[in-house]
């Protein structure tokens, strides 16, 4: 009996300890700042489907192709209060599928363009000779606008320009952007 | 903008608070001996002979003499010696050379309010718990048994030590509901009870709050969930009441958060698809550390036992 009444008290302790964070919490408008670090996120468009080289180019000559992709919001928006000091760091770019690994690539160049901006170049790639390349090669980022930043603009798209010996079929890559920050809120 | 400056301000408040505290406390200590001085007045009442019965005893000691003690007082406040104690020796020597120690008495000679336990050739009575004056000079109670609740520090028992009656120290364990912990902390009550200021330091170990945020958020993100601890700073000002056997108070102010999101890609990662079945998918490959300001209180007693 004691027992059950000891355990009634504490369950009792438990919700009501919280429910009074969560009250305190919406009700102390003004006075709460909060800072999240993160050290390294990624954003992947997965299985971007490159298509094979036109037919009018004969194989295993060069040729170019340009993919236009977006990034989806993500799965858990920030709230308006919130602010996002995110950094892109890097691109990475993985052949999944169609091609043995990324040695084809001659040049390659990724550019974003922002809601209503003008394009700008954030990676720009050329192999060294004799480098090996393998089915993964991580870029680092010429510039990082704000419209990289997956929580700063509702909707970027993105221009992968491919140059090299392309493949005769379809081929997926995936494409990272890595980043790293904070996100701050304030209320 | 606003909000953050109101914060601001908050923290100022409490800053002038903390301040204005120490201000009243040197203050207190410089006009009234009688307040101020508190580790002397132990020692005062320790040394000062005080026969019971009727044993004779010199009251000039070498440890204490009388007129070491009033000539340190302002003339205005000396009180006038009476007849009946005139010949009890004084500094001079050649007045301590002629006049003989005198036996004790117990005449309460007319003595200021305030100053009655440094005075010197004042002989205890049986009770020992009253001042001439009537003030009770036993000493305080100085290590006290205390309960508060509070956020961020949950239910916290533990113990409290005055070493001086403006300051406490105090350390203690409890529980947020999700784990246990600990607390550690000082305070500052220039004036015994009244205003206060108190800092205080914790550590909550993790926990599994798996059970909590699904009863408040409908859903759990279990590996995330399953680690939850954090450590806090409280910077709080407030009131407390009663100063001898037991104090109650009330103490809100802002308070310094740290906690670790472990597995935040259980928590915030995930996947989005469009209507063309593109995927593009948030990964946090490392722990986000969260700090946050945030306003807080806490509300205990404390009883005093020894």
């Amino acid at each position: 009996m004691r027992l059950g009444m000891a355990v009634a008290a504490y369950r009792a302790f438990q919700l009501g300890f919280w429910a009074l964070v969560l009250a305190g919490s919406s009700l102390s408008q003004g006075c709460v700042q909060a800072t999240a670090d993160i050290p390294d996120m990624e954003v992947t468009r997965q299985d971007l489907a490159i298509q094979p080289a036109p037919s009018t180019i004969p194989a295993g000559t060069e040729g170019t192709i340009v993919q236009q992709f977006t990034y989806e919001k993500s799965p858990s928006p920030l709230p308006k209060s919130m602010t996002s000091n995110l950094h892109a760091t890097d691109v990475i770019i993985t052949l999944k599928q169609g091609a043995k690994d990324l040695s084809f690539i001659h040049a390659a160049k990724l550019t974003v363009t922002g809601f209503g901006g003008k394009p700008q170049t954030v990676i720009e790639y050329q192999p060294a000779s004799h480098q090996a390349v393998g089915s993964s090669m991580t870029l680092p980022l010429l510039s990082a606008p704000d419209s990289l930043n997956p929580w700063a603009v509702d909707s970027s798209t993105f221009e992968l320009t491919i140059t090299g010996i392309l493949p005769q079929q379809v081929w997926y890559l995936d494409v990272t952007l890595t980043y790293s920050g904070s996100i701050s809120y304030s209320s | 903008m606003t909000t953050q400056a109101s914060c601001r301000a908050l923290r100022w408040v409490a800053l002038s608070a903390a301040i204005g505290c120490w201000s009243a406390r040197l203050a207190a200590q410089s006009t009234d001996p009688s307040v101020a001085d508190f580790s002397k007045l132990q020692t005062t009442n320790a040394a000062q002979p005080s026969p019971v019965g009727n044993a004779p005893a010199p009251v000039a000691s070498a440890t204490q003499p009388p007129a070491t003690v009033t000539s340190e007082q302002p003339q205005a406040v000396t009180p006038p010696i009476p007849q009946s104690v005139s010949s009890i020796p004084s500094e001079s020597p050649a007045t301590a050379a002629t006049a003989p120690p005198v036996p004790a008495t117990n005449v309460l000679p007319e003595v200021t309010p305030g100053f009655a336990t440094e005075f010197p050739r004042y002989q205890a009575p049986k009770d020992q718990s009253r001042a001439p004056s009537g003030q009770h000079t036993v000493q305080p109670r100085s290590l006290a048994a205390m309960l508060d609740v509070g956020v961020p520090d949950g239910a916290v028992l533990g113990v409290a030590y005055r070493p001086a009656f403006w300051t406490r120290l105090e350390a203690g364990a409890g529980t947020n509901s999700i784990s246990p912990g600990m607390r550690v902390g000082a305070a500052v009550i220039p004036f015994t009870e009244g205003p206060s200021l108190t800092v205080e330091g914790g550590y909550y170990f993790e926990g599994d709050a798996s059970a909590i945020v699904s009863q408040f958020a409908g859903h759990s993100h279990t590996r995330t969930a399953q680690q939850v601890g954090y450590q806090f700073v409280n910077f709080h000002v407030g009131l407390d009441f009663g100063s001898r056997y037991s104090t109650f108070f009330l103490h809100g102010g802002m308070t310094y958060l740290h906690t670790i999101l472990h597995d935040a890609n259980d928590a915030l990662g995930g996947q989005s698809v469009n209507s063309q079945g593109d995927v593009t998918t948030y990964t946090f490959n490392q722990d986000v550390n969260v700090n946050v300001w945030f306003p807080s209180f806490k509300l205990g007693f404390l009883v005093y036992i020894v």
